[in-house]
């Protein structure tokens, strides 16, 4: 349990020096438990004092980063359940190439898989390559092809001495993740840690040799099944065990089980293949999880295009809210007829609650509709209301030239209603 | 305390409601598949959902799985689903309410699709004006048999809690992402005489994409807050993926980035419903066979075979 202000200002000098930067003790110690300060601010809170915080503050997830440049991050959580704060990196999708195989045509098709995510373009984060029991030479070419197409994160399987030292020594600065899965790793961890590149424990017996030996970044390679990584992350954050709060590297078989582990609990999770028919949904899923639920859930206020529109095409007003902007798109998706969307700005609000508090109105849906360039768009001038706000019908149609139409009251009408107006034209 | 042991929690049980002859949901004190008390895992239950009309404007991909011809007679459909692609239930949706004066229609074909299948049975209303007075007809025609009807929203409540009472059926409340008017209807169900052991929530379901993760969070809400003593959310949950993602461009658009419509759509339905699965629904209704296939499978799995 976090410390409430009160209980950090009891462990504060009450002198109100500011030395801290804040006027008063209590003003220090409400930032402090609001998490934006830090108790190490104030000079005068006792060695005791110091200890009984760090106690009670919440366990994390330790934060890797691997991957040429600024890489990806993994790893960072704090809870359990998205809604007590977020979560914060994504899990890393990484698909199997093998070096043993000729890899060139697999790995154009797999970096060439790029899907429109929630407007933004996301392709697959990494490669896992597998040179376990595979000569130096093959290990070589592998990377070169792959690094032909595109320098991007690699987690690199391997069992023998010589690719270890090869990756030590020649791909430092890329920062691959080392998978590296030898009974006698007490032999190698002097090498592994100098070289400061992350690693993946793969037993017990590594994962505290690593601890012991100061080794920064570590990945815990994780062989359990659902409930087991649910396990290791609530006794990692809920009952504290420090050797359990390390990010978790686990192998899937199938596009379900990927689905479980985004839900629940991996930082990198491994495909043997990947497709877009499933990597479209894990991509979305992904999104939607990791969405920040404290981020104000409004959409950019702007026009839309939904379905092939031309000058014909009805045009729906909303507002900006979040979910009044999926209900109204995508039921005007379902009814497959090409609409334009206007999206006002209410600063995230629904239509009632910004009917009630004058975020919406005649001169705001003017200004939205004149901004939008929609007038050199469309060749007629009809707009759909959202039902709730007919009252603002004569005013709008005075001041923007066009004539409103009291669309249905509820999202779930409008496929019909966009049908019973078409049938007229 | 070895660590397995730290695990166990002194959950409260959510309710558990009979369905059907012999089967029932709920009674759970973990999550889906992590019972840390390692007791057998109740296993979720995949409905498919018919209407009680014919399926207009079927997406390509359904098409070319259930098949028009199915799908254009409710009883053919229902028995599909039973027969050839092991649905767990079947939830009827009143559709044809949607027009006017096809009431006795659509109760005369309720009774048929019960007829002709032995899974449990879900009536649900279409949002028209018509539903409560169908729905408690139908309650008073197909009585016992613990079905389930719904949505019980805040406008039908005592209508629905009479029927209820009356017909011995369970209820499913619907609530728009909110919890608060989930624990108001339960309460006012209760009062009216409805056991909480008859009640369900629903917490309206979003597709992967789109607005997804606030029911997703919802339900893990009333999950918790059930856990830690509230029973009146301490209630079995229900998801109906099915009636959310088949209007979508990514299950009905042809795109050469997406890969094959016809795996990508069931794909695309099977992720929604397994992700509801894991944050609690106790029953995810779809529509797609090979989605009923691949979810059961995973979810035996999970179960631990």
């Amino acid at each position: 349990m976090a410390l409430s202000g009160l209980d950090i200002y009891k462990l504060l000098p009450k002198t109100n020096c500011k030395e801290c930067g804040v006027n008063t003790c209590m003003a220090f110690a409400m930032k402090v438990a609001a998490k934006k300060a830090q108790l190490s601010g104030c000079p005068y809170v006792s060695e005791e004092g110091k200890a009984d915080f760090s106690k009670t503050r919440e366990n994390q997830i330790k934060q890797v980063r691997f991957g040429p440049g600024s890489g990806v991050l993994t790893g960072g959580e704090k809870v359990l359940y998205r809604h007590e704060e977020a979560f914060y990196n994504k899990p890393v999708i990484s698909v199997e190439v093998s070096c043993k195989e000729d890899i060139n045509a697999r790995v154009k098709k797999l970096l060439g898989i790029k899907l429109n995510i929630l407007n933004k373009e996301e392709t697959i984060d990494a490669l896992t390559v597998n040179g376990e029991d595979s000569s130096l030479e093959d290990f070589k070419k592998c990377i070169e092809i792959i690094y032909s197409h595109k320098r991007l994160p690699l987690i690199l399987k391997m069992n023998r001495e010589d690719i270890l030292d090869y990756v030590i020594k020649n791909l430092p600065d890329d920062k691959p993740l080392i998978c590296f899965d030898n009974e006698d790793i007490n032999s190698y961890i002097e090498k592994i840690k100098e070289s400061k590149l992350p690693v993946a424990a793969f037993s017990e017996k590594a994962l505290q040799l690593f601890i012991d030996n100061g080794v920064e970044d570590i990945v815990i390679a994780f062989t359990g099944n659902y409930k087991e990584l649910d396990s290791a992350r609530k006794l990692a954050l809920k009952y504290k065990k420090n050797d359990l709060a390390y990010p978790v590297f686990v192998e899937v078989h199938d596009y379900l089980d990927c689905a479980s582990y985004i839900c629940r609990y991996a930082s990198i999770i491994n495909l043997p293949y990947a497709e877009p028919e499933f990597l479209l949904s894990l991509f979305n899923l992904r999104d939607n999880i990791y969405q920040d639920p404290r981020k104000p859930i409004q959409v950019e206020a702007k026009l839309y295009e939904i379905g092939n529109v031309d000058a014909s095409s009805p045009v729906v007003i909303t507002t900006n809210f979040s979910l009044t902007y999926f209900a109204v798109s995508s039921e005007v998706e379902a009814s497959r007829i090409p609409a334009y969307l206007l999206i006002v700005d209410t600063g995230g609000t629904s239509v009632l609650s910004a009917w009630a508090s004058d975020k919406i109105n005649a001169g705001k849906i003017n200004k939205a509709l004149k901004e939008s360039g929609i007038e050199n768009k469309v060749s007629h001038r009809k707009m759909i209301l959202p039902g709730y706000i007919y009252p603002v019908k004569e005013e709008l149609d005075e001041v923007s030239g066009w004539e409103s139409l009291i669309g249905p009251k509820e999202a779930k009408d409008l496929g019909l209603y966009l049908k019973s107006i078409q049938s007229k034209v | 305390m070895n660590n397995l042991e730290l695990l166990k929690e002194n959950n409260f049980p959510v309710a558990e409601v009979k369905f059907g002859k012999d089967k029932a949901i709920g009674g759970e004190k973990y999550f889906p598949f992590l019972n840390y008390d390692n007791e057998k895992c109740t296993k979720p239950l995949v409905a498919m959902e018919v209407f009680d009309r014919r399926y207009d404007n079927m997406p390509q991909a359904l098409k070319s799985s259930i098949g028009e011809d199915t799908a254009s007679d409710p009883v053919k459909w229902a028995e599909a689903c039973e027969k050839e692609y092991g649905a767990d239930a079947m939830l009827i949706r009143l559709l044809s309410l949607l027009e006017e004066g096809e009431e006795d229609k659509s109760l005369e074909t309720v009774k048929r699709i019960k007829e002709a299948v032995n899974i449990p049975l879900i009536i649900w209303g279409a949002g028209s004006r018509k539903d409560t007075e169908v729905l408690t007809r139908a309650a008073q025609l197909l009585g016992g048999n613990n079905i389930l009807i719904g949505p019980v929203n805040q406008n039908n409540v005592k209508l629905m809690a009479e029927s209820s009472v009356n017909n011995d059926h369970g209820l499913i409340i619907e609530t728009p992402l909110d919890i608060n008017i989930a624990k108001q209807i339960a309460l006012s169900l209760n009062n009216s005489g409805v056991d909480l052991n008859k009640m369900v929530i629903y917490p309206t379901s979003g597709s992967i994409g789109y607005g997804f993760e606030y029911a997703y969070s919802i339900s893990e809400r009333i999950r918790l807050a059930g856990f830690s003593g509230d029973k009146y959310l301490s209630l079995p949950l229900i998801s109906m993926p099915g009636e959310v993602v088949w209007g979508l461009r990514e299950t009905n658009e042809e795109n050469p980035d997406w890969g094959d419509i016809n795996k990508r759509a069931y794909i695309w339905e099977a992720v929604t419903a397994l992700s509801y699965i894991l944050s609690g629904s106790d029953i995810v209704v779809v529509r797609h066979p090979e989605t009923v296939k691949v979810l059961k499978k995973k979810i035996d799995e999970l179960s631990g075979g």
